[in-house]
């Protein structure tokens, strides 16, 4: 196979910076490979993904040793332009890569720039639309499209240009799971057709495992695995360690080598791998087993007080007549952990925005301890509920993580004494105390989303909304978000996160509220949930288009010999898959 | 939540819609030109017929809902009725039912001063209705691109289309913002509220402006962007018949505005 990019001693620092960002890589890829690159945040994927076309050091400066060449060319003796035609790079943010007022134009923009003839354009086009799947949105606006499509857009858009090579920066760490889906079938396809390279930083793990063929772990700026998918996640202890998601079925085999001294060789790292392993080691039997291992937190033997929030046949319309709630009826008990789960547009963070006044009932009511917030205003609702928003760029804007922190209470009134004993007990709370001077924008994504949680908590919520806490964050931020779960709820408060990742759902949750098109459509434990062997929740699943977390879909597979269907976390899974071997 | 751009563009497919931008262009400063070269209640009265039944024709209802025709009402009226009292030209008084018409506070109303100001008010809605018909029938891209045509540099009217994409974004992300910063016990309801409030925006808003600008600029070049070679164009003009013929007519309308006017035959 031809070999499409040579990296030879790579090391690379941005302007005005000490640290090397990428430090002496040396990596040879071939044509055809689909290649997953993982890593923690700041680990250098980005980087390396912008100095394939050439955008690093082009664009950016900084000091660039070593020879990087892709499809024969140098990067750092080429413009981006000109390397284009050979790397199509894709972003994570779909809507700042979309600037045309059609998709067709919006696909075309690409070739139109390299000066190509208009019959050739238009050819490429239609093949980059049918490849994406966008055929019959030709004429749409880009920009109100679903995340999915968007995003499916902006690989159009560069595939148009007939690269060789395909450089995605985690393309789907801003879509919802149906989106996600949608990209990781999209480059499946393209990648079958064999003639493209496909390179994709991603952080979910579960689906490189599954599609790639190849995992390049970064740490620290440098390359420190390099292999097939299992050898990859082999050693899931330093994989875990570094702040990458290890597949789940790979952590219960590790589990169950680690705890019961059970080993069946590699750890195998997709559900179908796993599945073949067992079931051809276990017999099949009408018995289930149950498991006494069911994540037992501490917030959820605490006794639940009264209901603080009551949602009463809610509607609300936008304006522009979008019916947005379709009659929510929901009920939550003081100290629940509550997730909200479900599509885009669903309607999760309309609700959300109910309960702190944001929004207010076109028809229908919201009480909140007793409180019709139709009568009340934001402000004063701040005082009982606490709203994070997704983006803490949305809310930082001071010049110290104190004066962030301080900002609310002093809207709530407090001075002095009692404001400082406030802001210290919040940053405490979430284990960022030693940052109380610092600048919030010199701090990494994960601190600043805990800043800006310690800000919403320095005014004594007794509710608090997190909305999409683990968005954009590597598997070492969503581990801290599911801690300040517990701190939260540890200091008394109700807690309510809208959410896309089931795994931490199953594991963290109290109580899962599925919502569809306005509508809650069902609402219990995870493991009520997720129980595959209940066709209603199948259906429900299925309808929603979300997927159960990984070892609860391996345990329904393996509900012939000897499992029960309800599995939460590995750590459960490795107990019961134990006691079947004993 | 509307991810369309709020400009005055009106889809269609009308004859004015068909046209190229550059005929629309030609024509709306040609109505322009022969509105201001003749100051005469008879010609303007045809210039506004032709240039509201054009509207009518091309946009249907929208003709009288734009903000242009609305604000060209609201200015051309009041003209008739302050001219036809306070302009010197007036001398014979206007008989309403035997009697002296007569506005209060300024007085009575001239026939002469009625017209000045039906002139002046008929010049200004003819104007008017041109230019919705131009905006209203022309997408924004279309326009740019008709301006490049027409010697604009490509750089240029990339700059001017993408800013009409980053306005609603900036709007939807402000109030984001606006959101977040309440949610956190800002009020925003007295004068001195609204101003202590603008820091906690502004700050926001400026950084995440920046930060996807850099984004984009980056998607830009990854996309061939600025390559240094001619740019093909798929959306390409030519000159139809129909703009022939319209080109044609807006050159006689000059012709003819300007002979009138030099030769002051009326």
């Amino acid at each position: 196979m031809e070999k499409v990019i040579s990296i030879n001693n790579l090391s690379y620092k941005y302007p005005s910076t000490d640290n090397w960002a990428l430090k002496n890589i040396n990596l040879e890829i071939y044509e055809g490979e689909y290649v997953g690159l993982i890593g923690p945040n700041g680990a250098g994927k980005t980087t390396l993904s912008l100095i394939l076309n050439g955008l690093i050091p082009n664009a950016f400066g900084g000091e660039l040793k070593g020879r990087v060449s892709v499809c024969g060319m140098d990067v750092s003796e080429h413009k981006t332009p000109e390397l284009s035609q050979n790397v199509g790079l894709v972003f994570s943010d779909p809507e700042a890569q979309l600037s045309q007022f059609t998709v067709e134009e919006e696909v075309a923009f690409g070739p139109s720039n390299l000066g190509i003839s208009k019959e050739k354009i238009l050819e490429n086009v239609t093949t980059a639309i049918r490849a994406t799947g966008l055929k019959g949105l030709e004429g749409r606006t880009p920009l109100a499209l679903s995340g999915g499509q968007k995003q499916r857009v902006a690989i159009a858009a560069v595939l148009a240009m007939n690269p060789r090579v395909l450089v995605l920066d985690e393309p789907t760490s801003n879509l919802d799971p149906l989106g996600t889906c949608e990209i990781f079938r999209t480059i499946k396809e393209i990648v079958d057709t064999g003639s493209f390279t496909v390179i994709m930083a991603e952080h979910h793990t579960e689906l490189l495992a599954e599609y790639a063929t190849r995992i390049i772990t970064l740490n620290a700026g440098q390359v420190v695995a390099d292999g097939p998918p299992q050898e990859a996640f082999a050693r899931c202890r330093d994989v875990d360690k570094m702040g990458i998601r290890v597949p789940q079925v790979t952590r219960a085999f590790e589990l169950l080598d680690e705890n019961y001294g059970l080993n069946f060789g590699n750890y195998p790292v997709t559900l179908k791998t796993a599945y073949d392993l067992l079931s051809k080691k276990l017999p099949k039997t009408s018995l289930n087993g149950t498991s006494s291992n069911r994540t037992s937190l501490s917030y959820m033997k605490r006794e639940k007080g009264k209901a603080v929030i009551r949602v009463e046949n809610l509607h609300y319309w936008y304006p522009g007549e979008v019916h947005a709630l379709k009659g929510i009826n929901l009920e939550v008990r003081q100290g629940e952990v509550v997730a909200i789960v479900g599509q885009n547009g669903s309607g999760k963070t309309t609700l959300a925005k109910h309960i702190n006044g944001l929004l207010k009932p076109s028809e229908g009511k919201v009480l909140v301890k007793g409180i019709d917030t139709s009568n009340s205003s934001v402000g004063e609702l701040s005082r009982i509920v606490g709203y994070v928003f997704q983006n803490p760029n949305h809310q930082l804007f001071n010049v110290s993580v104190f004066k962030e922190v301080a900002f609310g209470p002093r809207n709530l009134g407090l001075k002095g004494e009692e404001l400082e004993r406030r802001v210290d007990e919040a940053l405490n709370a979430f284990g960022i105390g030693n940052l109380k001077e610092e600048n919030p924008f010199g701090l990494s994504l994960g601190q600043r989303k805990l800043v800006a949680i310690a800000s919403v908590f320095s005014m004594h919520p007794e509710i608090v909304i997190l909305d999409e806490p683990a968005m954009g964050q590597d598997h070492y931020g969503v581990k801290r978000i599911a801690e300040v779960v517990r701190a939260l709820s540890d200091n008394g408060c109700t807690v309510m996160v809208i959410t896309h990742d089931m795994s931490f759902v199953a594991e963290y949750m109290e109580r899962v509220v599925l919502m569809q098109d306005g509508r809650i459509i069902i609402e219990g434990q995870p493991d009520e949930i997720f129980d595959m062997a209940s066709e209603k929740m199948k259906h429900y699943l299925d309808a929603t288009s979300l997927r159960a977390p990984q070892v609860t879909e391996l345990s329904y597979l393996l509900s012939d010999h000897g499992f029960c269907t309800n599995v939460m976390t590995p750590t459960e899974f490795a107990e019961i898959a134990h006691r079947r071997f004993v | 939540m509307s991810y369309e751009i709020d400009t005055m563009y009106r889809p269609g497919n009308s004859f004015f819609h068909r046209l190229d931008p550059r005929t629309k262009l030609a024509w709306t400063l040609g109505v322009m030109i022969f509105s201001f070269l003749l100051f005469d209640v008879k010609v303007l009265f045809l210039t506004f017929v032709v240039s509201f039944a054009l509207l009518i024709w091309s946009t249907g209802r929208y003709a009288l809902k734009s903000l242009i025709s609305r604000v060209a009402l609201l200015i051309a009226i009041p003209q008739i009725i302050v001219h036809g009292c306070l302009n010197a030209v007036g001398v014979t008084p206007v008989l309403f039912m035997g009697q002296i018409a007569s506005i209060p506070f300024l007085g009575p109303l001239k026939w002469e001063g009625v017209l000045f100001g039906l002139t002046y008010a008929l010049r200004v809605l003819g104007m008017a209705f041109t230019a919705v018909l131009f905006v209203a029938t022309t997408h924004p891209r279309d326009l740019v691109k008709g301006f490049e045509k027409l010697g604009l540099p490509f750089k240029y009217g990339f700059m001017i289309l993408m800013s009409l994409q980053l306005i609603p974004e900036a709007i939807r992300e402000m109030q984001i913002i606006l959101d977040a910063q309440q949610s956190r016990g800002m009020r925003i309801k007295s004068f001195l509220e609204r101003m202590r409030g603008l820091l906690p925006v502004l700050i926001p808003i400026t950084i995440g402006s920046m930060q996807r600008v850099q984004m984009m600029s980056m998607a830009l070049e990854a996309r061939a962007y600025g390559a240094p070679v001619q740019r093909t164009e798929l959306r390409d003009f030519r000159l139809h018949k129909a703009d022939k013929i319209m080109l044609c007519a807006v050159s006689i309308m000059i012709v003819i505005g300007i002979y009138l006017f030099l030769w002051k035959i009326i």
